[in-house]
C-alpha cells in the first residue's frame, strides 16, 4: 500500500479551523441571515470567547441556552420613551433578537460564562474535557 | 418642519468612518434627538466606551461627542473570526442659541450616552393669560 507522507502545514490547520467558525456563522435557523448581532470569536485550545456590542439592552432580558453544540441567545432593547416626546431624529432602533450559532465543539455548561459590560456582551465557553485535545504519550519500546 | 429642529441637529457629514491618528477606525455613532418639555435629549450608541474615555465639547454651536474604545483581548486566545470592527466614536452636533450651555448633563449606561441639553428659558414656550374685558 502506497503511504502518502504530508508536510505538516499549520497554515493549513488555521485554515480549517476558520472553516469551523464560518460554520458557527451560518448554521443553525436564524443565523445571521435573521439579523442577529455580529460576534468576534476569539479561540484557544481550551475553547472559545464571543463578543458583540450590544448597547442600551436589558441585561435581564439576555438568555443564553446550549444544547449540544448549538447556542442559543436572545436580547432585548427597548428604549424608556414618553407618551409626548418627539423625536427629531431617530437613528437607534428597539430591538429584539433570537440567535442561534453552531459552535465548533460541545461546550462544558458547568463552565460557561457570560458578562455584560459597557453595552458588550461576553460569552467564555470551554470545550467538555471529552473534548479537549489531549497529548498522547510515545512510549519507547 | 418646526423651527426647533435647527436648536440641535447633527452636523452634515457623509463619512460613516474614518481613519484616526493610531490607525484604527473612527466610527459615527448612531444617534437619537429626542425634544422633551424643557430640554433636549441626545442618546448616542458607544458600546465599549467608558465614563472615563468619553470626551464632550461644546465650543460654539457644536457639541461634539469623542469616545475612546480599548481594544479587546483575552489572554491566549487569538482573535480568528472578526464579526465587526472595534474603534473610537466621534461625532458633532450643532446646537441654536435657544440652549442653556450651563446646564448641560451627560451620563453613560450599558454603552450608551445619553446628554441632556437644557432649553434656554427664554426658549420655553410661556402661557399668556387673557384677560376678560367687559
Amino acid at each position: 500500500m502506497a503511504t502518502t507522507v504530508t508536510r505538516w502545514n499549520p497554515w493549513q490547520e488555521l485554515e480549517a479551523f476558520r472553516r469551523e467558525v464560518d460554520g458557527l456563522f451560518r448554521s443553525g435557523e436564524t443565523g445571521r441571515r435573521s439579523g442577529g448581532p455580529a460576534w468576534n470569536v476569539y479561540r484557544s485550545e481550551e475553547g472559545v470567547v464571543l463578543t458583540s456590542e450590544l448597547p442600551g439592552y436589558d441585561p435581564d432580558a439576555f438568555e443564553v441556552e446550549s444544547k449540544r453544540d448549538a447556542l442559543t441567545i436572545r436580547g432585548r432593547r427597548v428604549e424608556p420613551t414618553g407618551d409626548d416626546d418627539r423625536f427629531l431624529r431617530r437613528e437607534r432602533r428597539d430591538r429584539e433578537f433570537e440567535q442561534t450559532l453552531k459552535l465548533p465543539f460541545v461546550p462544558d455548561t458547568e463552565k460557561t460564562e457570560a458578562e455584560y459590560r459597557h453595552g458588550i456582551l461576553t460569552l467564555k465557553l470551554w470545550r467538555s474535557p471529552a473534548e479537549q485535545p489531549r497529548k498522547i504519550a510515545v512510549k519507547t519500546v | 418642519m418646526n423651527g426647533c429642529e435647527t436648536l440641535i441637529k447633527p452636523e452634515a457629514e457623509n463619512a460613516t468612518t474614518e481613519k484616526s491618528s493610531h490607525n484604527r477606525p473612527t466610527f459615527r455613532p448612531s444617534a437619537d434627538i429626542r425634544e422633551l418639555d424643557r430640554a433636549y435629549e441626545l442618546v448616542v450608541d458607544v458600546p465599549g466606551a467608558t465614563e472615563e474615555s468619553i470626551e464632550l465639547t461644546l465650543k460654539a454651536d457644536q457639541l461634539t461627542v469623542e469616545a475612546k474604545v480599548a481594544d479587546q483581548a483575552f489572554d491566549g486566545y487569538q482573535l480568528v473570526a472578526n464579526g465587526y470592527p472595534v474603534g473610537d466614536y466621534r461625532r458633532t452636533f450643532r446646537v441654536g442659541d435657544g440652549i442653556n450651555r450651563d446646564g448641560i448633563d451627560a451620563s453613560v449606561k450599558d454603552g450608551v450616552l445619553r446628554v441632556t441639553v437644557p432649553k434656554a428659558e427664554e426658549a420655553l414656550s410661556q402661557k399668556i393669560a387673557v384677560k376678560r374685558v367687559d
